[in-house]
């Protein structure tokens, strides 16, 4: 279980600005050239608790992720701590989050049900990819 | 299908900004998402000089209305190792598709991931 430090308010204005960011960028079809779903409403909405259930979640040990945005329209928040070793999590407004990662290596990938609270199992992964 | 040497170079364009990071100097994984239809589009380069790749660059982004920003260049066996395949449909001439994608989210995206960190990112 990973020690309760709330990440720094910094941090979540940054990520809230980031959100901002990209829903504005993304917002419309074919954003990137090749055909894109435009991030809905209803992604920035879910992605915004998400951002909470990080904060609520991760100590101030683990930075930040970096927020874009996927061809399916999803918002994808992304921790790249170099060659080899990232993890991310994604949401499209289904209550559903969708992850990946790669650590030196080894692989992993699923889903996990996402209703305000971030599931332990990216907890999990989260902690492996900054131990 | 027409056979693609694994030495291959392939690249995609990008014309979004979410697709790289200027500070880390790499491609983001969003490059190699493959749209609706799971055909991603590539162009074969080996046999092009570095202008003549951004020329036709150039004329995606024309077509697709939107400014080139960058390239995202990878072998053919890294894709490979991706457990994906090349169809080099040369229409128009060098154009070819990432096939071979599954059909779960969260596989698609650990692909492009896999594809992402192969890749060698150059800004226009």
């Amino acid at each position: 279980m990973l020690p309760n430090t709330p990440i720094a308010e910094a941090q979540l204005d940054e990520m809230r600005d980031s959100l901002s960011e990209v829903y504005k960028e993304c917002s419309r079809i074919d954003w990137d050239g090749y055909g894109a779903s435009a991030v809905t409403e209803g992604a920035y909405e879910e992605a915004l608790k998400l951002i909470d259930a990080i904060i609520d979640a991760l100590p101030s040990s683990i930075p930040a992720p970096e927020i874009g945005a996927e061809p399916t329209g999803d918002i994808d928040f992304e921790w790249y701590r170099g060659k080899g070793q990232v993890f991310a999590i994604s949401v499209g407004g289904k209550h559903r989050i969708t992850y990946a990662g790669i650590f030196a290596g080894s692989k992993v990938h699923g889903t996990e049900y996402f209703e305000g609270t971030l599931p332990m199992t990216i907890v999990r992964h989260l902690g492996r990819l900054y131990s | 299908m027409v056979q693609v040497d694994p030495s291959e170079y392939l690249t995609t364009f990008i014309f979004s900004k979410n697709q790289f990071s200027l500070l880390n100097g790499r491609v983001k994984k969003y490059a190699f998402i493959p749209p609706k239809h799971r055909r991603l589009s590539v162009f074969r380069i080996s046999e092009l000089a570095d202008h003549e790749v951004w020329e036709i660059g150039e004329k995606v982004g024309i077509l697709r209305e939107l400014p080139l920003l960058a390239r995202a260049d990878i072998t053919v066996l890294s894709v490979n190792n991706a457990g994906l395949y090349i169809d080099a449909d040369d229409n128009p001439p060098h154009h070819a598709n990432i096939v071979g994608w599954h059909e779960k989210d969260s596989e698609i995206k650990l692909k492009a991931t896999e594809l992402a960190e192969s890749a060698q990112l150059y800004v226009k």
